[in-house]
């Protein structure tokens, strides 16, 4: 039996060629915290994140408690996006999966294998259910471009995993066994990756490189307020297994473009999780200090306003924490430069400073001050990643 | 890796139980309380009539072609099962004592073996075990074009179908553009369309009625060993004494085991005999299965051990199922 | 906390006070986003000078397309990057965000159904994560939009957000009896409310009234009146305060009065420091009532169940 054509399907273009081998990630995590009053503990927790029937939800105690639910699948058929503005189509599942850190830090993440159709026409639908995670790319295009493309030009029409994580969020955000009082107000943050393979055996490496070099030429930076941090880990002449392109586009979207050596999918969603909530707990508490009018109010009003952040936020940062080894070199690079640590002892400075300052206005409240100083410390003597 | 340490937690671990697998599994007929009601008669009909198709020869070469167990002399495992509906009328089938022994009996008068006989309401859950939620939970729908993640395809009516239905009219804005109806369209059809729309379940007074197309596919994923709960086997067949049956279908087992040591209940392949009003179940139980995501490490345990038997099994679940209609 | 603006009739100043109000409660340091859910006519954009989204927004990601699930998300505009209200395109230093979800460009009013009080409570609860007050500027009168909102506040997922309703009519018999109207008359916010699942009384409890455009007697605009004038003014006020509390729209319900000010009746406009101060286009009156309302939008003892 032929493979039935798709109807109303508008047809991907003819190759004209055969196409390169494409094989490459992407996704996109969504960050945010879980309405609820307090921390919420692991049973809760594990309740929270059922959304499988006859799924399980797996769950980790150290270093920090997590959890994430089953992966839930999605199916899409629609344009993909691409740099150079080349046709290409995409047919497939996508996966999804909802995690809960330290009981407080609520994060979606959606990723999807990108790989060659074997042919134009759409297969029957049974095909790419047995493939779950997997997009099959029907179109004259590269790695290279639709991993730009994915990053930085989607529009409303093409591939939206970001949108796939954020319904995954309110999913569970409405879920019984929290009671939504926010304890604070903390903005949805978007980290969307790209990942390509680096093998030293592989015949595309060489075009990898070209393409990166493209890249640094004419940054993928659309305005013009975008920060980017590109690192390799070592001088790009040699074969160099890891490089990581970290960029703030916006308050809100960073985007991260990987070239790695082999390694499982599943750990470089992993660590991209990791990173976007590491990025989170440095937006937010950053946006917080920002908003706390220092030097305006008191002291201690100051303190009163990120509390929260002391309870519930400052104890989580473990940069790394569920990183694998082939990975630790992507937060390695990414602490060389921007220097995540840095900046998050930097934040717990100007934190402990208002905290003395408060102490310093009140002195009847200095055992207080004194309790609080010490997560401050035990938070910093967290800063050192795995090197 | 010199000095590097591993820490593990179970908790964090995935992991999914393989069950044993036969070659195929020969479905018998599957029997509503009339068929039942009927007499010693009706059913000796039934079992004279599938006979000649259920016959080992034949049956082997649905088991997987000149494969390995061929080759190798061996017969081929295969087993056979029934389905007795215990769920759309309930209370109206008789009991196990009456019915059980009809069935073996006309079944041995054409030397036909009944190996397993499973209950069709162990289909909607199982010993605690939600199947029919499982399986709802799985589906990923077959997307249009133009589906990118940012819409929820899945409705939330209880209904599946097989393309894009026919747009609604109703949703427009005020003093907004009339559109034109529509036909509904099949996803990958050549040119023209068979639309199914498929019920799976259907709410009554609070009562959560599963369809019977909707358990049919469940039946079919069971027999082919491809539905987990948590990662565990959801396939327990206990072995029945005929000699000693309850009165009650809910005191029967899920799956009922009644030969010594039969084949397992799972396999590789399904092979069907149904009456041919079955038909429009079956369709829909094959876009049912189109687009159910099974367990992954169950899938591809099916295809590696059919491989190591020498067997190509297809990858899509749905394309594993044979079927035989008999008119009347 | 959710706060929802109505009216029966149009013209009362609704919107033009919703966005000022806004803008005031975001320079106090609030996180605001307001949500032009004025289907028939999304101009909220054009109140705050955002550009970008005067009549609504022409991207596609307006309320909406949001709404008939033909987007999955709303366009959020940073006002203070998008108009010169906090100086040039900047946010003011110690003000919150403020950020307007505007409606789609020749959008118009479209029938409710369940899934779409769905995406709405969705919305409501993805919003309340991060901004301090989510302010909902409806459609006059018993609109889809108000039917809307009724079904989403009513899911269960919402039962633990603060949602306040404020009512705006215009110091006139019409209005004051069209106001009554809308919340206790048939088919009204109350009626409809329990029928969607709210409890009369909570409900009841979460409604104030703003009364727009007023002229107070003893103000100093009035000073220019003949003594006849001015003695028919004190006598009917009197009047439209007696039948103002027989239809419970009473003092103890009235949540704010925003004086007349001439230029809000030329210019639908927020109303910054530089018009009171500076241009002097605008009265000092108005800004202070506006201040107060942002205040009082939160303040407890204000909504304490009567």
């Amino acid at each position: 039996m032929a493979a039935p054509k798709a109807t109303a399907v508008p047809r991907a273009p003819k190759a004209r060629e055969p196409a390169e081998e494409l094989d490459m990630l992407v996704g996109e995590v969504r960050t945010t915290l879980l309405q609820n009053s307090h921390r919420v503990g692991a049973t809760t927790v594990a309740a929270l994140l059922d959304i499988v029937p006859g799924g399980r939800v797996r769950s980790a105690t150290r270093p920090v408690a997590h959890a994430f639910s089953p992966d839930v699948r999605v199916g899409v058929h629609c344009p993909l996006a691409t740099i150079s503005g080349t046709r290409a189509d995409g047919a497939g599942t996508a996966v999804a999966r909802a995690s809960v850190t330290g009981g407080t830090v609520l994060q979606a993440s959606t990723r999807a294998r990108l790989t060659r159709a074997a042919g134009e026409r759409r297969l029957p639908w049974s095909h790419y259910v047995a493939n779950p995670g997997i997009i099959e790319v029907a179109g004259r295009t590269d790695a290279d471009d639709l991993a730009a493309g994915f990053l930085t030009t989607q529009t409303r029409a093409s591939l939206d995993l970001g949108a796939v994580s954020s319904r995954l969020l309110s999913r569970v955000q409405r879920r019984p066994g929290i009671d939504r009082v926010t304890s604070l107000r903390a903005r949805r943050t978007q980290l969307r990756f790209a990942v390509t393979w680096r093998s030293s055996d592989s015949a595309v490496l060489p075009q990898l490189l070209g393409a990166q070099r493209r890249i640094s030429d004419f940054p993928s930076v659309p305005t013009g307020s975008a920060e980017s941090f590109h690192r390799n880990s070592e001088p790009a002449a040699s074969v160099s297994p890891v490089s990581v392109e970290f960029t703030i586009q916006d308050e809100t979207l960073r985007t991260l473009r990987l070239r790695l050596g082999r390694c499982d999918p599943s750990d470089v969603v992993a660590a991209c999780e990791d990173l976007a909530l590491h990025d989170w707990l440095l937006s937010t508490v950053e946006s917080l200090l920002d908003n706390s009018r220092i030097g305006v109010d008191s002291a201690q009003e100051v303190v009163r306003r990120f509390r929260p952040v002391i309870d519930h936020l400052l104890h989580l940062w473990m940069p790394g924490a569920r990183v694998t080894e082939e990975l630790a070199e992507v937060w390695a690079a990414l602490e060389r430069r921007p220097g995540f640590s840095r900046e998050w002892s930097s934040l717990v400075g100007r934190i402990r400073d208002q905290l003395a300052l408060a102490g310093l206005e009140s002195s009847s409240s200095l055992s207080a001050l004194a309790r609080v100083a010490g997560v401050c410390q035990a938070g910093a003597e967290e800063d050192s990643v795995g090197a | 890796m010199p000095g590097s340490a591993v820490f593990r937690e179970t908790s964090a671990v995935e992991r999914t139980v393989e069950v044993p697998l036969a070659h195929l599994s020969v479905e018998l007929g599957h029997f509503y309380p009339e068929d039942l009601a009927g007499g010693a008669g009706v059913l000796a009909e039934h079992f004279r009539r599938i006979a000649p198709w259920v016959d080992r020869p034949r049956l082997g070469s649905l088991a997987g072609g000149a494969g390995g167990a061929a080759r190798a002399g061996r017969a081929p495992r295969v087993s056979t099962c029934l389905l007795v509906d215990d769920y759309s009328d309930q209370g109206k089938m008789p009991p196990p004592a009456a019915v059980v022994p009809q069935l073996l009996a006309a079944a041995r008068a054409q030397d036909i073996v009944i190996d397993y006989i499973a209950r069709e309401s162990a289909c909607a859950a199982a010993e605690n075990v939600p199947l029919a939620r499982i399986v709802e939970g799985a589906l990923v729908a077959d997307p249009p074009y133009g589906a990118n993640g940012s819409r929820p395809t899945l409705n939330e009516t209880g209904w599946l179908c097989n393309g894009a239905r026919s747009p609604s009219t109703t949703g427009t804005r005020a003093m907004g553009v009339a559109e034109p109806w529509q036909p509904p369209t099949e996803n990958g059809s050549r040119r023209h369309s068979v639309f199914l729309d498929v019920e799976l379940w259907s709410e009554h007074r609070g009562h959560h009625a599963w369809s019977c197309a909707f358990l049919a596919a469940v039946w079919q994923l069971l027999r082919l060993g491809l539905l987990r709960a948590g990662g565990e086997t959801v396939v327990r067949p206990v072995t029945v004494d005929p000699a000693d049956l309850p009165d009650r279908w809910a005191d029967f087992p899920s799956i009922g085991r009644l030969t010594p040591a039969p084949a397992p209940f799972c396999a590789y392949r399904t092979f069907s005999v149904l009456d041919t009003g079955y038909l429009p179940v079956e369709h829909a139980v094959r876009v049912i299965l189109g687009q159910v995501g099974v367990d992954s490490a169950a899938l591809s345990a099916t295809e590696r051990r059919a491989g190591a038997e020498g067997i190509a099994l297809p990858p899509e679940p749905a394309d594993r199922l044979s079927y035989f209609f008999l008119g009347r | 906390m959710i706060i929802f603006a109505t009216s029966d009739k149009g013209g009362t100043g609704r919107s033009v006070t919703s966005c000022n109000v806004a803008y005031r409660r975001a320079m106090q340091g609030s996180d605001v986003c307001y949500l032009d859910f004025d289907f028939g006519s999304p101009t909220a954009g054009a109140i705050f000078g955002v550009e970008a989204a005067g009549q609504g927004t022409a991207t596609g990601g307006g309320l909406h397309e949001y709404l008939a699930g033909r987007t999955a998300e709303v366009d959020q505009l940073d006002v203070w990057g998008q108009s010169e209200l906090g100086g040039p395109r900047a946010r003011p230093l110690g003000a919150g965000r403020l950020t307007l979800l505007p409606g789609d460009s020749g959008g118009g009013e479209f029938p409710v159904d369940a899934t779409m009080a769905r995406r709405c409570s969705d919305l409501f609860l993805r919003l309340d994560e991060e901004f301090e007050l989510t302010l909902v500027d409806l459609s006059a009168g018993r609109s889809y939009a108000t039917e809307l909102v009724l079904r989403a506040t009513a899911d269960p997922a919402l039962a633990e957000k603060t949602a306040r309703w404020l009512v705006f009519h215009r110091w006139t018999r019409q209005h004051i009896v069209a106001a009554a109207g809308l919340v206790f008359g048939p088919h009204g916010i109350l009626e409809t409310g329990m029928d969607r699942g709210h409890r009369r009384r909570e409900l009841e409890d979460t409604i104030r009234f703003v009364r727009t455009a007023v002229l107070e007697p003893d103000s100093p605009q009035l000073a220019v009146l003949r003594a006849e004038q001015s003695v028919w003014l004190q006598s009917y006020n009197t009047d439209l305060q007696k039948l103002a509390a027989k239809l419970r729209l009473g003092r103890s319900v009235m949540l704010g009065s925003i004086p007349l000010d001439p230029v809000l009746q030329w210019r639908e406009q927020i109303i910054v420091e530089d018009d009171i101060s500076t241009t002097r286009i605008a009265n000092e009156e108005t800004g202070q009532a506006f201040e107060d309302l942002a205040k009082r939008l939160t303040d407890d003892s204000a909504w304490e169940g009567l």
